[in-house]
């Protein structure tokens, strides 16, 4: 790997990213609807009386909720059921917003014209794709993240520490600042891959979220419950989504053919 | 410098360029002059290693471009058909890329250089976005020559240019050639192919000819005389005219005739002796000076070799 030329294509890939408002503004719509949607419910959950939560013994939500958050009682294991819902729900921001920056990224230079003279010059394939798909996730990572800090501080608004904790648990940090980061890149190579076969963004995106979603799944799943989660499991994700990152930019090299993309993108 | 053998390349069924031979001196400025669709882009695109030629070999500096293209294109700088630059950075930060990308040593003073001698600089900070066509490509010329590559390919690089910046970019191409870099030049502009070029190679699927641009005119056509008589010449008389030895063709033009001759200094005289014999009364006889223009839209019509 050249370091010089993925630095300097992550920063030419930086300063046109920060100078494309509209793509930025876009890219934040999601998460800060997803943020709004999560206080927003906080906040209504807080001005029920208790009654509304004294759901009787007939509910069978009820056991499994107890088991699930121990001793909050069921008015508060409602909130946190919420609150990791939304917080799942927010990791899929991770997953998804990079691809379409990291589609624009490759067949936008197309389109623009700018491909040819960046593939004459001597970057190897492999450092142009990775230089290009960091620069991709920095966006979805800060949002996500901003998001994670945003939903934090509206559970701690309108609900008791206990259920803050339950937000903030181990699971969740590595959620965010380990696994998303590695989603992140898997799915901006994964646009890279779809980019490299189709001269069209929408395309490549297309292709990129069908490639994602038993990604996505999988880490919903987990996170909900539906799948144990311990150490162990986190382990295993980890090097599992890393190696993937690994297969998905040897993938995305082999078949980012410069020639094809000169010579038949039209 | 480059060295191509039976360069060829199809895509599919479609012969884009075939049996290309040619070599290319170190310092010397090859014009490569051919309609569109003739095959320039694809030859440029094979010897800076961006395609792989699918029949025959090239050589780049010395360097194979279908074993080492990426090496290949640390020696080459090239000007592609569209300037091809990043619309929303400004003029500095579109070199600063390319010359880190290449590794060029402290770039800034290099890029002052270029800008001011395009006349850039004052919109250094500007968006490329908001540049006019010709400015771009002043740009992205001087991206080309930044890293002072040993190699320079140029497409159409005075396209979209007025005619100063045109001489800018003529007096760099000079420049360069002094300076022992090697170019190809890609044009449709025939003067300053014939005005730049030491040798010029047309191109039509495969290379045509390769010659200075006055012995390919000389080579293919000859000379012509224009002279102007004093009423039509009669048919008989063009007919006697055409017999005449060295005489390649006559046409009538008015009042006179054209004639392509092999040898001005011959055959002349020879043209001249039997107007005056036949009672043509001469009025002024001159040699056309052809212009490459023409020899090339001959060639182009022939399609073929000599």
């Amino acid at each position: 790997m050249n370091t010089k030329h993925v630095l300097a294509v992550m920063r030419r890939e930086w300063l046109e990213l920060i100078r494309t408002r509209t793509l930025l503004l876009t890219l934040a719509f999601v998460p800060f609807a997803l943020v709004c949607i999560s206080i927003g419910v906080e906040w209504s959950l807080s001005r029920l009386p208790d009654a509304a939560f004294d759901l009787g013994e007939g509910e069978v939500m009820v056991p499994a909720l107890l088991v699930r958050y121990g001793n909050l009682g069921v008015r508060y294991s409602v909130y946190a059921l919420l609150n990791e819902q939304s917080l799942a729900l927010l990791l899929i921001v991770a997953a998804a917003l990079p691809s379409s920056v990291a589609s624009h990224a490759i067949v936008g230079e197309k389109v623009e014209r700018t491909l040819e003279p960046l593939l004459a010059t001597p970057i190897a394939t492999r450092d142009l794709l990775l230089a290009k798909c960091t620069i991709a996730i920095l966006p979805s990572l800060v949002l996500t993240w901003l998001s994670y800090f945003a939903s934090l501080a509206g559970i701690s608004a309108f609900a008791p520490p206990s259920v803050l904790a339950v937000a903030m648990r181990p699971e969740w940090w590595i959620a965010y600042f380990v696994l998303a980061p590695l989603l992140a890149m898997a799915s901006s190579l994964a646009a890279a891959i779809a980019s490299s076969r189709v001269s069209d963004p929408r395309t490549a995106q297309g292709l990129t979220s069908f490639l994602l979603i038993p990604l996505v799944g999988t880490g919903i799943s987990a996170m909900m419950g539906f799948m144990s989660i311990d150490l162990r499991w986190v382990a295993i994700a980890t090097l599992g989504l890393f190696s993937l990152d690994l297969a998905l930019l040897w993938i995305a090299t082999r078949l980012f053919d410069r020639e094809t993309i000169l010579t038949r993108w039209r | 410098m480059i060295r191509a053998e039976k360069l060829g390349r199809r895509f599919g069924d479609y012969v884009a360029v075939e049996d290309v031979n040619v070599d290319i001196a170190k310092g010397e400025v090859f014009g490569v002059l051919g309609p569109n669709g003739a095959g320039k882009t694809t030859t440029l695109r094979l010897l800076t290693g961006l395609v792989a030629p699918t029949s025959g070999r090239a050589e780049v500096a010395g360097i194979s471009v279908i074993d080492e293209p990426e090496r290949v294109r640390t020696k080459v700088g090239i000007l592609t058909e569209t300037p091809g630059l990043y619309a929303r950075l400004d003029a500095i930060e579109n070199l600063r890329f390319y010359a880190d990308v290449y590794g060029v040593n402290d770039p800034l003073p290099k890029i002052q250089h270029y800008l001011e001698r395009f006349g850039l600089w004052s919109r250094r900070h500007e968006p490329v976005g908001a540049f006019s066509k010709g400015m771009r490509q002043k740009l992205a010329i001087a991206r080309a020559v930044l890293h002072d590559p040993e190699v320079v390919f140029l497409d159409e690089p005075t396209s979209a240019l007025d005619p100063e910046s045109s001489r800018i970019v003529r007096d760099l191409v000079e420049e360069l050639r002094a300076a022992g870099r090697t170019i190809v030049l890609c044009t449709h502009n025939l003067d300053e192919a014939e005005r730049l070029c030491d040798r010029i190679g047309v191109l039509k699927r495969t290379l045509l000819h390769v010659d200075t641009p006055k012995a390919l005119r000389r080579k293919l056509y000859g000379h012509l005389v224009e002279i102007d008589t004093l009423g039509t010449v009669p048919d008989a008389v063009l007919e006697a005219l055409r017999a005449l030895e060295g005489v390649r063709e006559v046409t009538a033009r008015g009042e006179g005739c054209v004639a392509s001759i092999a040898d001005p200094r011959t055959d002349t005289p020879r043209l001249v002796s039997l107007l005056v014999e036949r009672g043509v009364p001469i009025l002024r006889v001159a040699e056309q000076a052809r212009s490459l223009e023409d020899v090339y839209l001959d060639l182009l019509r022939e399609g073929g070799r000599p």
